[in-house]
């Protein structure tokens, strides 16, 4: 190459080229394999079905998302390293044992429905059982929405991850393990116990068992319906598999009662702002003046009691329930 | 006397005509001509709140979507229209409720091009709204569009037979809710009370180059007087075309091109203004350019401050 007549801007653009082929080079192409991976939970058992049967028919992974794959490996092993050293030093200590060991799940029909590689062990002491213990190194935008282990769930890009490790503790017989969570700060730990999550857990066996069935028939279950959101992140949607797609549609309100309220709320709608503010403001400046005169206006105020209750933040998180439809919002738009 | 059970359920419904009228408010209620004639003045009602409900929806969708999701077309009469592209497809087909179904497999259909080919895909659809129904849709797309760029075996091959499953949920939906062409205008008033702004849509044909639509000046004003060549290959009388910046930042000199360019590959369809101008025998206008003047390079007393004084030195009371 004439580096001469070559510009830096140039020579970043190669470089950056460079590793993209680089990094392709390594990618590895999926092969049909007759058992589901622990990571491949998915809504749609036809998706679990025609990854498992066709693989190759999955786009290969661009060069950024090959870069990201080996930036989690690269944490993976750091923070694995990183936890055996803490190990020595912890109350209790604990060392990090079995790493990348294989895992199997076998259904109702003794087939190898579900398998995997745990990323370690964590041994807590001599009589306990080891109990499974796995690295993900997450989008940022997606580690800073987990608290909890249920809060995988919330997300399409986070649930697998979380079928994936109540199986691992299925498989090993354990009733607890935890999550590492890679961040820009210290690293997550979510600990998470199987026996409340039993539920999800046969879902996932139940869906394995589904998939194996048909890939043994050679058939392909029903398209999934009414999740035109999943299709169309599935990849093999449009290339390999053409599920009808469609909404519900938006619910048509005909009664007249209601438009009236809506009209005049919107009517008041100004007023009532302007109310809240001054109100606010009002009070605000009267705050503990129990007997007074403005003008024309009397103004009375009195204490009352108002207990709060200050939780200690572990006992506060022990009793909080999320409920993902306890509150509803509401917004009226004019639009004709 | 009727029995206290009758009385209860006559409560229930006490006007069976009066909940049939507001069930016929709604568009996807199917009625006849017959049916509303026999409800007399009620009639105009209803149809009035049936169109308002569709206005509503209609509004709903424009709104729903981002001014990234339209391209603007203008007519040669300057009339603009907006069309929605597939990812804004999505985010109305919702609203409308929209069912794409019966869909068929892709077919892989060879073009002329070395490495060209389209995939085809049809379906149906229907919408539960208006309870249109449309049938063998088709939809497709090429290898050698822009997002294949760099694409090749059967990476491309997935992309394109995505691509066209993509083009038939849009071509589908656009053609059920009516949202094909839209004027302006329409948009705008969709946009009332958000950021959205319809200046900040993809400019598409009757915009101009390519250059001018990704933001190049248009100078006909340097356009100069007297004959147009006329093409080599079709006779047409040629459009001027200023200086200016092509989309790759190279700067380009005026020139002449032919509008019917498209029609005749191959030919020589462009004459360099300076070239047409010396051959007309005037003394060739210098067309301006608007390419940026190449900025000069810092000195060395820029970079590194004069003698004594560093780089960015402050003098006291410049702080901050």
């Amino acid at each position: 190459m004439d580096t001469h007549t070559t510009t830096p801007a140039d020579l970043a653009a190669a470089i950056t080229t460079a590793w993209g082929a680089h990094l392709a080079r390594g990618a590895r192409q999926a092969s049909p394999h007759p058992y589901v991976y622990a990571s491949a939970w998915r809504p749609c058992v036809r998706r679990m079905v025609l990854e498992m049967t066709q693989p190759d028919a999955l786009p290969v992974w661009p060069p950024d998302v090959l870069a990201r794959f080996r930036r989690g490996d690269d944490r993976e092993r750091d923070l694995l390293a990183d936890l055996a050293r803490i190990g020595r030093d912890a109350t209790p200590p604990f060392s990090v044992i079995g790493q990348q060991q294989r895992f199997e799940l076998r259904d109702h029909k003794s087939r190898v429905a579900i398998t995997g590689k745990v990323d370690a062990q964590l041994k807590l002491d001599h009589d306990r059982a080891a109990v499974p213990i796995e690295v993900k190194a997450w989008s940022p935008f997606l580690v800073d929405r987990i608290e909890r282990f249920e809060d995988l769930f919330d997300n399409p890009w986070t649930r697998p991850g979380a079928y994936q490790l109540l199986t691992y503790l299925f498989g090993a017989a354990v009733p607890f393990g935890f999550l590492l969570l890679d961040r820009s700060g210290l690293p997550l730990v979510v600990p998470v116990e199987l026996h409340e999550h039993f539920d999800k857990l046969e879902d996932f066996l139940a869906r394995a068992e589904q998939a194996l069935d048909h890939q043994a028939a050679g058939t392909l279950p029903a398209f999934l319906e009414n999740d035109a959101a999943e299709c169309q992140r599935c990849p093999f949607y449009g290339s390999t598999c053409n599920p009808p797609i469609g909404g519900a549609g938006v619910r048509v309100l005909t009664d007249p009662e209601l438009e009236a309220l809506l009209t005049r709320r919107e009517a008041l709608d100004a007023a009532a702002t302007e109310f809240d503010r001054i109100d606010k403001d009002i009070k605000g400046r009267l705050r503990g003046i129990e007997s007074a005169v403005a003008g024309p206006f009397l103004i009375e105020g009195r204490w009352g009691k108002q207990s709060k209750v200050d939780l200690p933040a572990a006992l506060k998180a022990q009793y909080t329930r999320t409920d993902p439809k306890g509150r509803f919002t509401l917004t009226v738009t004019r639009l004709s | 006397m009727p029995l206290p059970d009758e009385l209860d359920r006559a409560d229930d419904v006490d006007d069976p005509t009066a909940e049939d009228s507001l069930a016929l408010r709604r568009p996807d209620v199917p009625v006849t001509l017959a049916e509303l004639a026999a409800r007399k003045g009620e009639a105009i009602e209803i149809i009035e709140a049936r169109v308002q409900v569709l206005a509503t929806v209609r509004k709903a969708a424009i709104r729903s979507t981002s001014p990234e999701d339209w391209v603007l077309f203008k007519s040669k009469d300057g009339r603009i229209v907006a069309y929605l592209q597939d990812a804004g497809c999505d985010r109305i087909r919702d609203l409308f409720g929209i069912e794409v179904y019966n869909v068929g497999k892709p077919d892989k259909v060879l073009g002329q091009a070395p490495g060209e080919f389209f995939y085809l895909i049809s379906g149906d659809g229907r919408c539960s709204l208006t309870r249109q129904v449309v049938e063998q849709i088709e939809g497709g797309r090429s290898s050698l569009d822009d997002v294949c760029r760099g694409k090749s075996g059967a990476d491309l091959e997935l992309t394109v037979r995505k691509n066209a499953r993509a083009n038939l949920d849009g071509n589908v939906t656009r053609e059920l809710a009516g949202l094909k062409s839209v004027a302006v205008d329409e948009l705008a008033a969709g946009w009332v009370g958000t950021s959205k702004k319809v200046e900040h849509c993809r400019q598409g044909r009757g915009f101009g180059t390519q250059a001018e639509r990704l933001g190049a000046e248009v100078r006909t004003k340097d356009q100069p007087t007297g004959e147009a060549p006329k093409c080599s290959a079709c006779g047409a009388a040629m459009e001027f075309r200023a200086a200016g910046v092509s989309d790759a930042g190279k700067a380009y000199d005026a020139f002449w091109s032919c509008p019917k360019r498209r029609d005749h590959p191959g030919a020589n369809t462009t004459v360099k203004d300076a070239d047409w101008q010396q051959q007309r025998g005037t003394a060739a206008k210098p067309a301006p350019t608007t390419a940026p003047a190449a900025a000069s390079a810092p000195t060395g007393d820029e970079i590194f401050g004069a003698k004594g004084k560093p780089a960015g030195a402050r003098e006291p009371g410049q702080e901050g």
